[in-house]
């Protein structure tokens, strides 16, 4: 990932507030990875129950860092989600400001 | 703070890694990969021949002479890019049938976001092998076998930058064995042509070109063995297979 100049304090408490939360950047980070994930496969990465991998998955599609997609593929309930573009940068931007705080912290 | 922070970023790094790492763990891309290892082998004991032996009765391979190789190369490409596209179509299907039941399913990237470590180590060890083969087979075989060794240790770095970087054991221990094999069989099977008797078979080669089918023989086979073993271990142990 590209890393930009070191921020000032300021600028480093301004980290994003929507993937600021494990969880939620836990599912950011699986998906960064690939392309689109269906439920199971994000349940079996992150460990989250299946309640809690909905209720954050909507609060980042809200948030338009992802989409979700549901269908039925042969009689059964399919959820796919897929990053969009603003989530990736989004997240991109989220790892850099956290990489560049430990590195201030390290100073 | 500092170690909530710093922990989160490598975790973060860690399941991106992770969701990358799934590609490869069943096996399928591996078992693709075997076939197209085939396909060059096929082009490998065709072209060789053809290219090192000037009597052969096509005149424009006489004209071309030694660019002929190179041509043969550009055309192996060609022909290898739509190929490699519908091993990618089918393994991408076939995951959705076998693996999705088991693990849930993931479309990945063709060019995958993957860390700069595992290329930087792919190049290291391609261009440290390369020269220590090519000094091997000119001192003990009367040539440097330029076709014979990027076979060689191309697929081996591959292996062993890929199974370093994403924790996949089989892919290191295949990667050594795949190596020595190719290297031995190379060097002991491997003998030089007569020139006015003609190729016997894609074992008679030039010193100075060498022939990658034996090479693509051997990791065909490994790459084989390493899907199979990718496919049982998934269907049996999930995200966990090693």
């Amino acid at each position: 990932m590209e890393r930009s100049k070191p921020l000032g304090l300021r600028e480093l408490v301004k980290v994003d507030r929507t993937i600021h939360e494990p969880a939620r950047a836990a599912i950011m980070a699986v998906l960064y990875g690939v392309e689109s994930a269906d439920f199971k496969f994000l349940l079996e990465m992150t460990h989250l129950t299946k309640g809690n991998l909905s209720v954050h998955a909507r609060k980042l599609q809200s948030a338009e860092y992802l989409t979700i997609d549901k269908s039925f593929r042969n009689n059964y309930p399919y959820t796919e989600y897929r990053l969009t573009k603003k989530g990736r940068l989004a997240f991109r931007a989220y790892v850099n400001k956290l990489e560049l705080l430990s590195r201030a912290l390290n100073d | 703070m500092f170690k909530t922070k710093q922990n989160q970023a490598s975790e973060l790094a860690h399941l991106t890694n992770r969701a990358i790492r799934s590609f490869w763990m069943d096996g399928l891309w591996d078992l693709a990969i075997a076939g197209v290892l085939l396909v060059i082998g096929l082009w490998g004991a065709y072209f060789v021949r053809i290219t090192a032996f000037h009597s052969s009765t096509w005149p424009v391979f006489q004209e071309l002479g030694e660019n002929a190789a190179w041509l043969g190369l550009l055309i192996l490409i060609v022909v290898l890019i739509p190929i490699i596209w519908l091993a990618w179509i089918i393994v991408k299907r076939l995951k959705r049938r076998l693996i999705a039941p088991y693990t849930g399913h993931a479309e990945h990237r063709f060019f995958m976001p993957m860390d700069r470590t595992v290329y930087l180590w792919y190049f290291i060890l391609y261009a440290i092998g390369l020269g220590m083969l090519y000094g091997i087979f000119t001192w003990l075989k009367g040539g440097p076998y330029l076709m014979s060794v990027p076979f060689i240790i191309s697929p081996a770095a591959i292996f062993w930058a890929i199974g370093g970087f994403y924790a996949l054991r089989r892919y290191q221990l295949l990667a050594v064995i795949g190596l020595v094999l190719a290297i031995s069989l190379e060097l002991l099977l491997t003998t030089q042509a007569d020139y006015m008797a003609g190729p016997r078979n894609f074992l008679d080669v030039l010193p100075a070109w060498g022939c990658p089918t034996l090479p693509c023989l051997v990791w065909a086979v490994m790459f084989a063995l390493s899907g199979m073993i990718g496919l049982i271990s998934v269907r049996r142990l999930g995200h966990g297979a090693k």
